[in-house]
């Protein structure tokens, strides 16, 4: 490779990473999670009467837990070593607020099942993802010392 | 938490930018740090202290 190959490689590189920073994947997210609350609006869930075996189901879901935890710690490592730290502490702060969102919009609807419309799992990872990019863009409008 | 980081780099002549890339940071932190929107980690404010030849504690000061 050249040394101007080279130099225009290393120059797209650059405004390729400038334009996949955190604030445009989350625009991207929050735009993803409207996209899915609308979708999600037109089409019902449906559950099978006959729940399966507890035991291999829970066997099931603690594995998938414990690897998908395990990739997930890892993932957010990588994210810390390629993330500068201001960006890192945004978007897992952002994570925060995520989680926490969707933990009281599921309990919302438990205490109110009988007066609100149904939620669906789509919905509820939509509210995550949603709530996520909130969490990130309000830390950077307002700095993570509120 | 304050810090001096504003005064420092004013004093250097340098842009934030251009510290930015002495820390390897983006310019976003460096402008959350002065704006004091951010608190940087420890090993940051070790690499800043280091930049500046100057201690922890007289760029970053307590509330």
């Amino acid at each position: 490779m050249s040394a101007l190959e080279k130099k225009t490689h290393q120059g797209l590189w650059r405004r390729i990473c400038k334009w996949l920073k955190p604030d445009w994947i989350f625009l991207f997210l929050l735009a993803a999670s409207v996209l899915l609350l609308v979708l999600s609006g037109t089409k019902t869930e449906v559950r099978s009467f006959e729940p399966p075996p507890l035991s291999p189901k829970l066997a099931l879901l603690i594995g998938a837990m414990i690897a998908m935890s395990a990739i997930a710690t890892f993932g957010a490592k990588l994210d810390r070593k390629h993330l500068d730290d201001y960006m890192f502490q945004m978007v897992a702060n952002g994570a925060v607020i995520g989680i926490v969102t969707t933990l009281f919009v599921n309990m919302l609807w438990e205490i109110g099942s009988n007066i609100l419309p149904p939620i669906t799992n789509d919905d509820l990872i939509a509210v995550m993802i949603g709530s996520w990019s909130l969490g990130y863009f309000f830390y950077r409008w307002r700095g993570l010392n509120i | 938490m304050k810090n001096r980081l504003k005064v420092l780099r004013a004093e250097r002549d340098w842009s934030q930018a251009e510290l930015a890339g002495r820390l390897q940071v983006s310019r976003q932190s460096i402008n959350a740090i002065e704006t004091g929107k951010y608190d940087p980690s420890l090993p940051l404010a070790f690499k800043i202290a280091d930049l500046f030849e100057m201690t922890i504690e007289q760029i970053f000061l307590r509330d």
